[in-house]
């Protein structure tokens, strides 16, 4: 009984070994594989910004939604997070695309007047639907519902690793938006 | 030679079907957890996050939770599957659930709210069944508990 409890922990110990080497073995080719890939054209470099690996040190308190940087990568934008007010205010100026980046159903029931929905999960689709009309010298400012959503964050961090220089995040979202009594839409992207 | 399982005699608290049974479901459900864990870590480490209970320097222990726990699920379901390194995998797997069950204790008490991975977001399931959707994970996680505790405590796992 002693001698099967031993042999047990003993095999317990080289799995576990033998797991977190291949885990830190795939976390740190994921990366490079993934960029080589979007560079042949596998994979877009959202998907592949998307889908990298984690820095094994990293401060996940202080940033929750980094850009991290890409292995022998060129220099990418910074994502800029900015309050109701400013929203408003480039909103009112004119120059700024406000992108909702929530699923089309949810975009349908409200969005922000004459924003356009380009889901985070079908990034892509979007990229190709928009790339001549939204060119990534353009500001953007992603949005979702509210504080607690993430879809803005990844649709902003997709958008900065397909070379789009001026992208903000509105991250009170569109709660805030409504409560303040500006201007919503409902319906289908115009 | 080792006698297949299947040669059991029917004297161990565990039946045999039962032992199966519970094997290759914990190995299909903790491969199944693994998928997308694997395939967008960042998604997993925020997820983490959103718990709250890896807090001040435990932050730093993030990263490597999203990079080995779901290589850990997706290993040790494969092996509960194929039969093989029964035990071992089911004590990783183990202390993997009570992890688990602390973490949604933490957030239990904390009165936060979570999905429960149940397929609903957390309002809907407690509109559906008014209970706390975190009351729905810990529900889950004890199950597993228990079916992992039958796999390693059955003599069949023995010596596997």
């Amino acid at each position: 009984m002693e001698n099967s409890l031993k042999s047990d922990l003993q095999k317990t110990i080289i799995l576990l070994v033998i797991i977190v080497i291949a885990a830190l073995i795939i976390n740190s080719l994921r990366t490079p594989v993934l960029f080589a890939m979007a560079e042949r054209g596998m994979i877009s470099r959202a998907k592949a910004g998307l889908l990298q690996g984690v820095p094994l040190i990293y401060n996940w308190e202080a940033e929750r939604f980094p850009i991290p940087t890409e292995p022998d990568g060129p220099e990418l934008a910074e994502i800029i997070q900015i309050d109701v007010d400013t929203a408003k205010q480039y909103y009112d100026d004119g120059g700024y695309f406000f992108l909702d980046a929530r699923e089309p159903d949810l975009y349908e029931e409200g969005h922000i007047a004459g924003a356009v929905n380009w889901s985070f999960d079908e990034f892509d689709l979007y990229h190709e639907r928009y790339r001549d009309r939204i060119t990534t010298d353009m500001p953007v400012v992603s949005y979702c519902i509210g504080e607690t959503c993430d879809e803005s964050y990844i649709l902003a961090q997709s958008l900065i690793y397909e070379y789009y220089q001026k992208v903000y995040i509105f991250s009170e979202g569109l709660d805030e938006w409504e409560f303040q009594g500006y201007p919503v839409s409902v319906g289908v992207d115009p | 030679m080792t006698p297949d399982t299947g040669s059991v005699r029917d004297t161990s608290v565990v039946p045999v079907p039962v032992y199966h049974a519970c094997r290759i479901l914990l190995g299909l459900i903790f491969i199944t957890a693994s998928i997308d864990k694997l395939t967008i870590p960042w998604d997993f480490g925020r997820a983490i996050l959103v718990y709250d209970v890896m807090v001040g320097p435990l932050t730093w222990l993030i990263s490597p939770m999203a990079v080995i726990i779901p290589v850990l699920e997706l290993v040790t379901g494969v092996l509960l599957i194929v039969h093989k390194w029964v035990r071992p995998s089911a004590i990783l797997l183990l202390a993997l659930n009570i992890l688990f069950i602390l973490a949604i204790g933490a957030v239990i008490i904390r009165g936060m709210e979570i999905d429960c991975g149940c397929g609903l977001d957390y309002w809907l399931f407690e509109l559906v069944t008014g209970t706390k959707a975190a009351w729905g994970a810990m529900i889950r996680d004890i199950v597993f508990l228990m079916m992992n505790l039958v796999v390693l405590l059955a003599p069949q796992s023995k010596g596997k």
